[in-house]
């Protein structure tokens, strides 16, 4: 068993008096790549949150290396976790190109009063060449398409130096080949890095694809979570959508009918 | 002070511009007008009534803008309407004349005292070695506010440092430019330099050049038009808006560049 890096230890998020999750338990184990699937409004987003602090916890514990997350090291914990998001509309006319966006991953960790060195231009240049957009580095971030938008935000990630990464609906709202783009860099930032991954998505294909481990949440409660090849199966994914679900084998891929 | 206080408020601009702050900076400066005005019915001081309200207001909308799922729209139109409300009020029981009363809706250049001069270049300082100090922060907030709290950078504590220059640069400004134009001169020069540059260092300095630029000549037409000079400061910064607009080199970088990112996705 690889040593725990974060774990949610029976932990209830309540917005007044809406309850939004209800004794959540969750080890995640260094080099675990974990996707978080189920329906809109199961919580996902929301437990997503807990690991760096964004979403407040009413019950229950959220430990990261080993430490409980309170409110004082949320700074340090927030700094070894990078968060990516959904694609959002940028103004074009943004004075901020994909360079200086990727660099600003660095300033989490660098702190206040430090200006960027050498160093952390390296590290950013590295990220973008990594997600293939070292020919787009000065272009203003505004003319990007969501697809590049998002490769932006996975090397404004990686420039982090995180432990964690959460990626947040990384392919939502974006064409097919922007979603096999971003799989795949995130498939290689993972090996290359052997970095932990915690990713929400609604893309069943993407959860067969890239996913070690598989957490499926239903109105705030934990339905199931095991591993990926035991997740592949008809009944269990139909329980959670609540809709007929098939599983179509294509040689060694699989893919969800619905 | 046209110099000084232009392109402070033009600098400052960037902020409301760039942050997506218009709601919360027009509620902050027609407060202070508001206070300023209550002040001088009372007996008090303007410059102490628009600096109190200015910062109660900048206090209020913080948190006001910070609340999940609250409609941000509709709480500053309607804080908008109270405080131009009281802003009247104020200026319908004044007795007298009015002079003093009127001259802050129109700004007036020309009672600017020295004390006036030193406060705006006191804020002048303090908004410069903040951007200065804090440039990597600001520019890391810019359009990706939620990864930028989620790296650890602390977006509130900039963010309220923001909304508090923002009120004493208002308070500061306001006996020269006017509280119905005061708001108009801090937006209008940061989005004429939005039109030209991709730059945010850039984009500081073209705004504080537009926003002296618009008051000192504002302030030269009004003196040989014998007008208000806020009303001619604001419709020069918009007419350098509109040439800049006109004339966004951005404008054919966007048509350029609109083909080869085509291709980018397709191929």
């Amino acid at each position: 068993m690889n040593p725990c890096l974060a774990e949610l230890r029976n932990v209830s998020v309540h917005y007044g008096k809406r309850c939004i999750l209800n004794g959540i338990n969750l080890r995640i184990e260094k080099g675990d790549f974990w996707t978080l699937i189920g329906p809109n409004g199961a919580g996902k987003s929301t437990l997503m949150g807990l690991f760096n602090g964004l979403t407040p916890h009413n019950g229950g514990t959220v430990y990261f290396k080993g430490k409980s997350v309170s409110s004082d090291m949320l700074g340090e914990v927030r700094r070894q976790v990078a968060h990516v998001f959904q694609a959002t509309d940028l103004d074009p006319k943004m004075p901020l190109s994909v360079f200086a966006s990727v660099l600003s991953g660095t300033y989490g960790r660098l702190g206040l009063f430090r200006w960027p060195g050498k160093k952390e231009k390296n590290l950013a240049m590295q990220s973008i060449e990594i997600v293939g957009l070292a020919h787009l580095a000065q272009r203003p971030i505004g003319h990007l398409s969501g697809g590049e938008r998002q490769r932006v935000a996975l090397a404004r990630a990686l420039a982090q130096e995180p432990e964690l990464l959460l990626l947040d609906e990384p392919t939502a709202a974006l064409d097919w080949r922007a979603q096999r783009d971003i799989c795949n860099a995130v498939a290689t930032l993972r090996e290359t890095f052997n970095l932990t991954v915690i990713m929400v998505t609604h893309d069943l294909n993407a959860v067969f694809a890239l996913a070690q481990k598989v957490a499926m949440l239903r109105a705030g409660g934990m339905l199931w979570q095991g591993g990926a090849q035991e997740a592949v199966n008809a009944d269990l994914l139909s329980r959670l959508y609540d809709v007929p679900i098939q599983i179509a084998h294509s040689g060694e891929r699989m893919a969800a009918l619905f | 002070m046209a110099l000084l206080g232009g392109s402070v408020c033009g600098a400052m601009g960037v902020f409301v511009v760039l942050w997506r702050m218009s709601l919360v900076g027009m509620c902050v400066s027609h407060a202070a007008f508001a206070g300023a005005l209550l002040a001088l019915w009372l007996g008090a001081p303007p410059l102490a009534g628009g600096l109190a309200a200015s910062l109660g207001a900048a206090s209020a909308v913080g948190p006001l803008a910070e609340k999940p799922g609250f409609s941000l729209d509709t709480a500053m139109g309607v804080v908008f309407s109270v405080v131009m409300s009281l802003a009247m009020l104020a200026l319908g029981l004044m007795p007298g004349a009015r002079t003093e009363g009127l001259s802050l809706i129109w700004g007036s250049l020309l009672t600017v005292t020295l004390f006036d001069l030193q406060l705006m270049a006191a804020t002048a300082l303090l908004l410069f070695g903040f951007v200065f100090l804090f440039f990597k922060e600001i520019e890391a907030i810019m359009g990706q506010r939620h990864a930028a709290v989620a790296a650890g950078i602390p977006v509130k504590g900039i963010y309220y440092a923001c909304l508090i220059l923002m009120g004493l640069v208002v308070a500061f400004a306001l006996k020269a430019i006017g509280g119905l134009l005061i708001y108009a001169l801090i937006v209008t020069p940061a989005a004429t330099a939005l039109q030209i540059t991709y730059r945010l260092s850039r984009m500081f300095l073209l705004a504080a050049l537009f926003g002296a630029m618009a008051s000192v000549a504002g302030l030269w037409l009004s003196f040989h038009w014998a007008v208000p000079p806020g009303a001619v400061i604001v419709l020069v910064s918009s007419a350098i808006l509109v040439a800049a607009m006109v004339f966004s080199p951005k404008k054919a970088c966007r048509i350029e560049q609109a083909s080869p990112v085509e291709q980018s996705n397709q191929g």
